[in-house]
């Protein structure tokens, strides 16, 4: 009796003092049992003293990640199987906590499950296909036939899609991100949930072929956005990446940005940065590690000043830019965009032959300016400034032929400059939940024309392939665009071709009324190693109908201008 | 895609009950890097094992501390491993003088509990460093109340006595 009533005083005492009170309050209350109860109330007391230990923050990501590939490379082979939770008596064991868990698991236990309510708009459980050319194919799943698919189809989970030989596609996930698929690749949506309506959950399976996938993340949410392949699982963290899979699900990925998690069926886990790229033939332990990825030998950069926001759709039908309501999208593999108050920058690396469509849209009533660089081995070797007046169309198309992007300078031009009308170029399918989380361009959140155009000095997202040479030329050139005087719309475009020491500038009127120049760079293979030559042309303006088709003209002097 | 909803469902229960398994487990093997190997491992083998988990446990969390306890001493059993008497700060270095005398203090704590005998052990991390209740705890370790206050009471008078004769 005596010890089973020590033992329910020490009890109510623990209690007290986790309760805040002190040792000396409980001893008070029980003095004849002070001899019995203070040791242990003291030893007690110091153990309350010890201070909460947690897990760090990237322990408990890397080790969620690590569950989740575990989890879903247990579960694959028996798919359709549903555990059972025990049943729950949550009482004061982290409140807060268990009464979300309880609600989550009353659900999980309820006969009939049934998803749980989402906003109308939001599908979480479909994904839509665009076709940028050739032949896709889609197996829906439980089915067994492929079906050729349709262009912007809302699929289910679950379903697979392949491409032809020839074929270019893009799937776009609920909540905006985007996996584009070369030729030759066969792909499954096996997951896509939005976890809580707070989470982002996509689980891609590539079986085969080559993927381009932009994670589209806020500032606050990341999604949990992962590839799997038969080796290993990519998990994106902020991130744009290619994996390739080839024979024996041998994978290479290479990272454009942010990072990705490489997980293999060991386990094991290697982290890829930005600008790396790592091949796993079997699994990570026998890989090596992550590797630079080489500079590109050419790229593509346009940079838009403040005032509007632009996107480049490449010869496949992918792209890569902005909406004016704040959407972004990057379809082109290995580009990036970024949007600073200084500007808009796309940079493409080794882009493929063919016309590019860039489509610029203004945010604000001001004049634009666009400017076009090729970069060749780190050195800038043709830029155009295009200066897009206001009081002629708010938006406008470029298009621009790379007919031979391995050597730039000798055969590329600028096509034609009209405003934009009809159809939008880009296939990017706006989701509902992107557009409630983007961040309408409007004056508030875009600078007033200033005059120049974003560098690639000026850009948010770091780059070390802008050449210094390319930067001199472009505030060279800014300031040959005519300023905004009230009597004529003094659109112009102003091109800029500079090898070592050569700087040739030809500015035009405006493209609406005469044809733009195209200049053959070809020509501009001088070397003045010591001397800069600039050579200038200004084309009177004319009213004419705004089609603009080239024309051709051929300058004199130590550089010959063709104009089409 | 009926397995879709149970990832979510465990991702959630992984976020809930992380810290909690990982203060278990760390508090019983002293090191920070094998706490979080075996929490990871309790939450796989938990998943694993969740389709057998019929009720045997009031609750979820006592059904996860057995999976972590019966790990923990799987773990020790494999490795013949001794119970680590390092001195630990759970917090990292301390500022002040005060905080390093306290900081020394929850150190020879969580020393002398190391040496405890496995159930008294088990009793005082729940109770004391993890916050449960008495019920809890009976729940988790297969006991009644009545045991479990006389457990308590042995467990806080032997750590007494470990800390007064500097853990022998």
């Amino acid at each position: 009796m005596m010890a089973e009533k020590i033992e329910i005083i020490l009890e109510k005492c623990l209690a007290r003092l986790k309760a805040g009170e002190k040792v000396e309050d409980c001893l008070r209350d029980f003095p004849d049992r002070r001899a019995e109860l203070e040791p242990l109330l003291l030893a007690a007391a110091g153990l309350y003293s010890i201070p909460e230990i947690s897990v760090s923050d990237d322990f408990r990501r890397e080790s969620y990640d690590r569950l989740m590939v575990h989890i879903r490379n247990e579960s694959q082979p028996e798919a359709s199987r549903r555990f059972r939770l025990p049943q729950l008596n949550f009482r004061v064991f982290v409140p807060a906590a268990m009464v979300a868990l309880l609600a989550l698991l009353l659900w999980l236990v309820s006969p009939g499950v049934i998803p749980a309510p989402v906003p109308a708009k939001i599908n979480p459980g479909q994904f839509s296909l665009s076709i940028l050319s050739g032949n896709v194919e889609t197996l829906a799943a439980g089915e067994t036939v492929w079906q050729t698919a349709e262009n912007t189809t809302e699929l289910n989970t679950g379903t697979q899609v392949r491409t032809s030989a020839d074929a270019h596609a893009v799937i776009t996930f609920f909540d905006g991100s985007t996996a584009t698929l070369d030729p030759g690749t066969e792909v499954a949506v096996a997951e896509s949930s939005y976890v809580n309506q707070q989470s982002v959950h996509i689980v891609l399976n590539q079986f085969s072929g080559e993927t381009w996938n932009n994670v589209i993340g806020t500032g606050t949410e990341q999604p949990y956005y992962a590839v799997q392949t038969p080796l290993v699982t990519l998990v994106a963290q902020g991130t744009s990446f290619s994996s390739q899979v080839g024979a024996a699900g041998a994978t290479n990925l290479a990272v454009s940005e942010g990072t990705v998690k490489v997980i293999d069926k060991q386990n094991t886990a290697v982290s890829v940065g930005k600008d790396q790229q790592l091949n796993i033939v079997t699994n990570l332990t026998a890989a090596a590690s992550p590797v630079d990825i080489p500079t590109p030998k050419n790229e593509l950069s346009l940079s838009l000043s403040p005032s509007g926001v632009s996107s480049v759709c490449d010869p496949n039908g992918a792209s890569t830019g902005y909406l004016q309501n704040g959407i972004s999208f990057n379809q082109i593999p290995n580009s990036i965009v970024a949007l600073s108050a200084n500007g808009q920058i796309i940079q493409i690396e080794q882009p493929v032959s063919g016309e590019y469509t860039i489509t610029v849209r203004s945010t604000v009533q001001a004049d634009m300016v666009l400017a076009i660089q090729l970069i060749q081995n780190n050195q800038s070797v043709y830029q155009q400034n295009l200066a897009l007046p206001a009081v002629t169309a708010n938006d406008w198309t470029v298009n621009l032929n790379l007919t031979n992007p391995a050597n730039i300078t000798a055969s590329n031009d600028i096509v034609s400059v009209e405003p934009l009308t009809g159809t939008s170029p880009e296939s990017v399918v706006q989701m509902p939940l992107a557009i409630q989380r983007a961040t309408a361009l409007t004056a508030a959140t875009a600078s007033p024309n200033t005059g120049t155009v974003a560098t690639g000095s000026t850009k948010t997202t770091p780059t070390t392939k802008t050449a210094p040479a390319a930067s001199a030329a472009t505030s060279a050139t800014s300031t040959t665009q005519p300023s905004s005087s009230n009597t004529v719309p003094p659109a112009a475009i102003t091109k800029t071709t500079t090898t070592t020491g050569t700087t040739i500038t030809t500015t035009k009127p405006p493209a609406v009324t005469v044809p733009p120049v195209a200049v053959t760079p070809t020509t501009i293979t001088t070397t003045t190693t010591t001397t800069t030559t600039t050579t200038t042309t200004t084309v009177p303006s004319a009213v004419t109908p705004p089609a603009v088709k080239p024309t051709t003209t051929t300058p004199s002097g130590p550089v010959s201008n063709s104009i089409k | 895609m009926a397995i879709e909803g149970d990832v979510e469902a465990f991702g959630v229960l992984y976020n809930t009950f992380l810290n909690q398994i990982f203060r278990y487990v760390f508090y019983q093997v002293n090191d920070r890097m094998k706490a979080e190997d075996i929490t990871q491992e309790v939450f796989i083998k938990s998943w694993k094992s969740i389709q057998t988990c019929r009720g045997k446990e009031d609750t979820f969390a006592a059904w996860l501390y057995r999976i972590a306890h019966n790990h923990i001493v799987d773990t020790f059993r494999k490795n013949k491993q001794e119970i680590s008497l390092e001195l630990i700060d759970p917090v990292g270095d301390a500022n002040t003088e005060s905080e390093a005398e306290k900081s020394l203090e929850w150190q020879k704590a969580v020393a002398a509990l190391k040496t405890l005998p496995e159930p008294q052990r088990q009793l005082i991390i729940l109770k004391f460093l993890e916050g449960a209740e008495n019920d809890e705890i009976g729940d988790i370790m297969g006991k009644r109340q009545g045991a479990i206050r006389a457990l308590q009471m042995r467990a806080l008078d032997n750590l007494r006595k470990k800390l007064r004769s500097g853990i022998e």
